[in-house]
């Protein structure tokens, strides 16, 4: 066991965060993603939760951190400060609940007030949940033409029960993330560091490259 | 828990020795950078707002309040409308002459012990100046007193009991009986009961003795033994017969007479001479002990209770003595002007006197005395309010007994309350200004207990129906009241009243200099605080004292104005503050800045909070306040967003000085007991103080604090992360170019610090009170929640650990990376010599063991193994690098077995320790290398068919077709059946194929000179029958060889008969056949299916190896053949 200490995962961290009002589903977008698994009966969320998983994507293998939000307006205080450092967003709403879509802007807008990103092309992705219910309110073309029109971010619809595009949802978001330049605000401080908590692309995997220099990628 | 108790003392103890040794150049301490941001919210936080300030303050408020409280009180004397010259006209309404000629006659008949020690004439030029009469109405008024006759005075006795009394019967006891009289009249003998038996006997029996001439007459007490023979039995039987009182009396009479008599036996005890000069006129208690002449010691004591009276009419009396006392008080308080409240009650010598006269001769009665005593004295003291509480308490205690047992007429009961109605309002406004003197003056409080007692004692009686307690002009203060006006209700709204007041006083006092937010913080944080010590004072002094006397809840009742006041004071204003705190902003070049904004830099805020959650605690552990109630049961809720600002800041400023003090880290371990440096100090001591700080903050609900010990730990899991990258980019600067690298202490220092820091992380945690929280967070959600919640930071804490692991295998992989070049130097130039004397390997160990040696002694066990891996890993790679690049030039396979001896002989030396079969793949990968070309070319070829077994072992489908056969050992023969074979490929144009089989067994130089089977040709057919069996003798050794193979080769016989062309393969493993001893088992062989495969490429590993022996005559043959095979497995058929 001793010798497996050295080989931890030094996989790309990234840290999404999911958002959207109360009753929309995150945990169990979330727990569908992370363990496959899926109850009818979640708890409120108290503030935040977190879990993390690895994602392959186009052959690299990622580790996201996700952190589940608070949708109740009382948590407002206690779930805002683990915007900072955020590397994508997720927006979500219950394609049976009018009101949860019409608040996805305003999430967004809070999201960007308190992670301070001034990255124009941070990247956010809608995701509709509870398609599976007979009773939807929000259409499909609705919500689509909405999100590129006004958010400019790309859509994607979910159900957690039936399991329906839930990875697929993470995975876009990994590519959105992926395909957007990085400006240089989002690192900390000086050019010479790599960005907070996230270990240089595949350091160890590549033993022979001139490794650990920190030069950030 | 204790160990990380003592883990945190031991660091702190090192940081205090760190900073006092820093403060000798004080230049390089990394908190200077940030002002000490850190130290002011944690450890420096408490010290930060003692009370000292607070002394000063309150002494301004006590005197201000001094003059208030005079005026307040004077106030009360205007509106109940008396004053002084209303007292002395009231007297005149009484015959103020008569009163004076009936002190006069009491002076000159003065009875008792005064007598003796007055001096007559003083006495009276005192009272004639007391009672303001011209000398010349004296000189008429004296005249007729002298004239007048001595008044009836009877002096009154009572014999309470005895003690000590001389035993006089046989039995060791006596049966005492009492005789007495006045010298001058003897033949008046008065005897009290018998005792029977006793030593000390108990009497209480009153006597009244008229006397007539009380300067020289002498009491005589006797005390007899009764006469032990006849009469005990006579008095058994006697006492039988008696009925009522009146027998009793003549039973005594009796007894009486004879002891009189003396003609029966009754033996004296002993007795006493008192003098009646010697008793006091107000009367006194005493023991005398009894004398018998002849006998030197006393024969007992006794005690008596004597004192003067007479006969007069008792309300007369009693409203004259009321008179008496005004004029005298009036004198007195003229003539003393004493302080407020400074009066005990104590009249000057003459008017004690001329009191005390009149009380005898006027037969007043204690009832009398004490009622008069209330009214005049409270008259007095509305005039003036000179009078100590305590007279007052004394008083009413023993009115209200009185009282109670209907002592009172209701003429007396309605004086008492009309003057009680006067006193209230200066009890209430006693308890109004109870801040006016400071608590701990013992006097005050003693005022306050005596206050409350007075209250008390009204309280305990029906208050008159007919009579307003309570007018709305001299209470004006009194709040609404919806039910009737009680002592207990006007007490609650006097407290509040006070409290309002204090509250206004604080205010008015404390008026906003500083119209900055800061400026306000720090002023509602003094009233805050002023507030609390006034709560704190009254717990400590007086809250006791209100629910004794009068089950008042004193502080809580305190605390909830306060606390209503601060509410409304606080909770929109911080609530301001908090959502307007300004956050971090990015400035374009990617650096942050924190504007400098004085909220977020102050420690003002938490302050605030600090001081509010000190007066809710004070409400909630010491005034049993229910805050659930309360105004302030949600104050940390105003602060909410503030805390959450603060963290965020904080995580950004802790940035920015881990930052700084890396840069000033020299990398020298901060005292020899150590194996980190200073920057890991400061960084400890960030983390510290944020849990300090989160300490304090004690945030009281679990909800939030779940969020925060959230955000906190994964800002520290982000600055343990910050910490490592600055280490590792540091000690990557110190590197010295262009020189053989040698592991350095700073390198292993480097590691070190950030295996501190990331050691500090889970007792940090811990130290946040996660478990405390876990389980508030069951008891207010739920079980389930909290175990969510747990699973969440568990998730964070192991997250961060990882992430901090990897960082220093970064590091030791750049350290190692550093390493490489001199070991892949030693390693090239170790190979090409092909011998075993390599002294380059000699070499290579000493710099690896020169390094190994640094790492050992600097790194902890981990780490160093760590560091081991990475370097086998490393060589392991360097390796394999060089191996690759020699194959290109072809060579020999024992070029690669003395490379391969190295490698073991190598980590053999690395590895001696380490027991674990675990090898990475760098380390795999380098043995199958060497494994490959080290091999001679048979064994290679031999590997090589092995791999194609396995290969057609683990084909899915067979689409090139199946070869039927069965196989089997027959004691040292091999008997092959080939039945059949199916779905072969086509190889010629028509379709079909003309397959025959050969049989070879392998690897061949094993297998040279044995039977080699072919069938013969099935023709143009895809499934061919063949039915054709064969034995193949062997040596047992052939048989018994380990990885023999049977190879069946599926060939096209060309229409030509000349060139046989390949169609495909498929090989059997020997310890894939059964074996036999019998021939007969044969029927029962089964038939084995064959997955027909062929090569499809010459791009294997094994190939290739074989392809770099060019001068290998065997490998080439043998690359030449599967050349050939590959061609055929790729080729369409023939047209």
């Amino acid at each position: 066991m001793k010798n497996k200490t050295i080989l931890v995962k030094q996989n790309p961290i990234l840290k999404v965060v999911i958002l959207g009002n109360s009753n929309v589903g995150k945990s169990c977008l979330m727990n569908r993603f992370v363990s496959n698994s899926f109850s009818d009966h979640t708890l409120h969320t108290l503030g935040v939760e977190f879990l993390q998983k690895e994602l392959n994507v186009n052959g690299i293998v990622y580790t996201l951190q996700i952190w589940d939000t608070a949708g109740q307006e009382r948590f407002r205080t206690l779930r805002t400060p683990f915007y900072r450092g955020t590397d994508i967003c997720l927006l979500t709403f219950a394609v049976d609940d009018v009101q949860s879509f019409k608040t996805v802007d305003s999430w967004k807008k809070e999201f960007l007030q308190y992670s301070r990103t001034t990255d124009a092309n941070f990247p956010f992705l809608v995701v509709a949940t509870k398609v599976d219910l007979e009773n939807r309110v929000v259409s499909k073309d609705e919500a689509n033409k909405w999100c590129s029109e006004y958010l400019s971010a790309p859509y994607v619809e979910t159900s957690s029960k039936t399991d329906m595009n839930i990875e697929t949802a993470f995975t876009l978001a990994v590519e959105i993330w992926a395909s957007t330049e990085r400006p240089s605000e989002l690192k900390i401080s000086h050019t010479n560091l790599v960005k907070l908590s996230r270990p240089i692309n595949g350091s160890a995997a590549c033993p022979t490259a001139e490794i650990v220099s920190p030069k950030c990628c | 828990m204790e160990d990380e108790e003592s883990m945190w003392k031991v660091f702190y103890v090192r940081l205090q020795r760190k900073l006092s040794a820093q403060s000798i150049s004080p230049d390089i301490r990394a908190e200077q950078m940030d002002g000490g941001f850190f130290e002011r919210y944690g450890s420096g936080f408490k010290d930060n707002f003692e009370e000292d300030t607070i002394i000063a303050e309150k002494d301004k408020f006590a005197t201000l309040n001094e003059r208030e409280i005079s005026k307040i009180d004077n106030d009360i004397a205007e509106r109940t409308q008396l004053s002084y010259k209303e007292l002395l006209s009231s007297l005149l309404e009484l015959n103020i002459n008569e009163l004076y000629e009936e002190v006069l006659h009491e002076i000159l008949h003065c009875v008792g012990m005064e007598k003796h020690c007055l001096n007559q004439e003083n006495i009276i030029e005192f009272a004639r100046k007391a009672f303001k009469i011209e000398q010349e109405t004296h000189e008429a008024i004296y005249q007729a007193v002298i004239e007048k006759e001595a008044p009836n005075i009877m002096l009154n006795i009572e014999i309470i009991e005895g003690k000590d009394i001389k035993p006089k019967d046989a039995n060791g006891f006596s049966d005492p009986f009492c005789t007495l009289f006045l010298s001058s009249t003897q033949q008046h003998r008065y005897n009290t009961s018998v005792k029977s038996e006793t030593l000390r006997p108990v009497w209480e029996e009153h006597f009244s003795l008229p006397v007539e001439t009380p300067a020289n007459d002498i009491l005589c007490v006797e005390v007899w033994d009764f006469d032990p023979a006849e009469t005990v039995k006579e008095k058994v039987t006697k006492v039988g017969k008696i009925k009522g009182f009146k027998g009793m009396r003549r039973f005594m009479k009796e007894i009486a007479v004879t002891a009189t008599n003396g003609k029966h036996d009754n033996e004296i005890i002993g007795g006493t001479l008192i003098p009646l000069k010697t008793i006091p006129s107000r009367g006194q208690i005493g023991w005398y002990s009894l004398e018998k002449k002849g006998k030197g010691k006393p024969q007992g004591n006794l005690l008596l209770k004597l004192s003067f009276g007479s006969e007069k009419n008792k309300q007369v009396a009693a409203q004259e003595h009321r008179h008496l006392l005004r004029v005298l008080l009036a004198y007195q308080m003229n003539l003393q002007k004493p302080e407020t409240n400074s009066w005990m009650g104590d009249f000057l010598p003459e008017s004690s006197l001329i009191i005390q006269q009149h009380v005898v001769q006027s037969n007043i009665s204690t009832v009398d005395e004490c009622l008069g005593q209330w009214i005049e004295f409270i008259n007095v003291h509305v005039l003036s309010p000179v009078v100590n509480f305590k007279v007052f308490s004394d008083l009413i205690d023993s009115l209200v007994k009185s009282i109670t047992t209907g002592h009172l007429l209701n003429e007396e009961l309605k004086m008492f309350w009309q003057s009680s109605k006067k006193i209230l309002p200066f009890c209430f406004n006693a308890i109004r200004m109870i801040r006016k003197k400071s608590a701990d003056d013992e006097q005050s409080l003693n005022q306050t207990e005596y206050v409350l007692n007075i209250l008390r004692n009204l309280a305990s009686l029906k208050l008159p129906n007919d009579l307003d307690l309570f007018p709305s002009d001299v209470y004006g203060w009194l709040l609404p009241c919806e039910h009737d006006r009680d002592i207990q209700s006007t007490l609650h709204d006097a407290v509040v009243h006070g409290a309002v007041d204090w509250h206004v006083h604080i205010l008015e006092n404390n008026k906003p200099d500083d119209y900055t937010d800061e400026g306000q913080m720090k002023l509602q944080l003094k009233i805050i605080q002023l507030l609390k010590l006034d709560l704190q004072r009254t717990l400590e002094f007086h809250n006791k004292l209100f629910i004794k006397k009068m089950q008042f809840p004193y502080a809580s009742t305190l605390f909830s104005i306060y606390e209503c006041k601060i509410s409304e004071m606080c909770e929109p204003f911080i609530t301001r503050i908090c959502m307007n705190m300004k956050p971090i902003n990015f400035e374009e070049n990617g650096r942050f800045q924190i504007e400098n904004d004085p909220l977020a830099m102050g420690t003002s805020l938490f302050e605030l909070y600090m001081g509010i959650q000190k007066f809710v605690e004070l409400g909630k552990n010491d005034c049993n306040v229910d805050l659930e109630s309360s105004h302030l049961v949600k104050y940390h809720l105003w602060f909410q967003q503030g805390v959450a600002r603060w963290l965020d800041i904080a995580a950004f400023k802790a940035m920015q000085r881990i930052e700084r003090a890396v840069d000033l880290d020299k990398l020298v371990k901060v005292d020899i007991s150590v194996e980190y440096s200073s920057s890991a100090v400061d960084t400890l001591a960030i983390f510290y103080q944020i849990k300090v700080f989160w300490q304090q903050l004690a945030w009281p609900d679990a909800e939030g604090s779940y969020s925060f010990v959230a955000k906190i730990i994964d800002d520290i899991c982000r600055c343990s992360v910050y910490f490592s990258d600055k280490m590792a980019y540091k000690v990557n600067n110190t590197l010295v170019e262009n020189k053989r690298f040698k592991v350095t202490k700073e390198w292993c220092l480097a590691v070190n610090n950030i295996d501190y820091v990331k050691q500090s992380i889970r007792p940090f945690v811990n130290d946040l009170g996660l478990a405390q929280l876990m389980d508030s967070l069951a008891n207010f959600k739920s079980e389930i929640s909290a175990d969510h919640c747990k699973k969440t930071l568990d998730l964070v804490v192991d997250n961060a650990i990882d992430t901090v692991n990897n960082k220093i295998v970064d590091l030791l992989q750049t350290v190692v990376n550093k390493m490489s070049p001199e070991i892949s130097k030693f390693l090239i130039e170790g190979a090409e010599v092909i011998n075993t004397n390599n002294s380059h390997l000699d070499n290579l160990m000493l710099y690896l063991d020169e390094n190994l040696c640094t790492l050992s002694k600097e790194l902890n066990e981990e780490n160093f193994q760590r560091a081991l891996d990475i370097i086998v890993d490393q060589i392991a790679t360097i390796m394999y690098n060089l191996i690759q690049n020699n194959l290109e030039k072809k060579k020999p396979p024992s070029y690669f077995k003395n490379l391969r001896d190295s490698y073991h002989i190598l980590f053999g030396f690395l590895r001696k320790d380490n027991t674990t079969e675990y090898k990475t793949e760098a380390i795999q990968k380098l043995e199958t290398l060497m494994h490959l070309h080290a091999l001679d070319t048979v064994d290679l070829i031999h590997e090589y068919y092995l791999e194609r077994l396995q290969k057609q072992k683990e084909m899915e489908e067979a689409n090139e077709g199946v070869l039927t056969v069965k196989l089997i050992f027959i004691n040292n023969v091999l008997k092959i059946d080939i039945l059949n074979a199916s779905g072969i490929k086509a190889m010629d144009s028509n379709g079909f194929s003309d397959p025959f089989i050969k049989v070879r067994l392998l690897p061949r130089d094993k297998f040279q000179h044995v039977f080699k089977p072919t069938t013969s040709v099935q023709k143009k057919t895809l499934y061919p029958l063949f039915d054709e069996s064969f034995k193949i003798p062997l040596t047992p050794k052939q048989c018994a060889e380990e990885n023999g193979l049977v190879m069946f080769i599926v060939k096209d016989q060309d229409f030509m008969g000349m060139t046989n062309e390949f169609v495909s393969e498929t090989f059997v493993h020997f310890k894939d056949i059964p074996s036999t001893q019998l021939e007969n088992d044969l029927g029962s062989v089964p038939q084995v299916r064959l997955k027909l495969t062929s090569p499809k490429s010459l791009d294997t590993k094994i190939l290739r190896a074989l392809d770099t022996r060019s001068t290998d005559k065997l490998a080439k043959e043998f690359l030449k053949r599967e050349k050939i095979k590959v061609a055929a497995a790729n080729s369409t058929p023939k047209k």
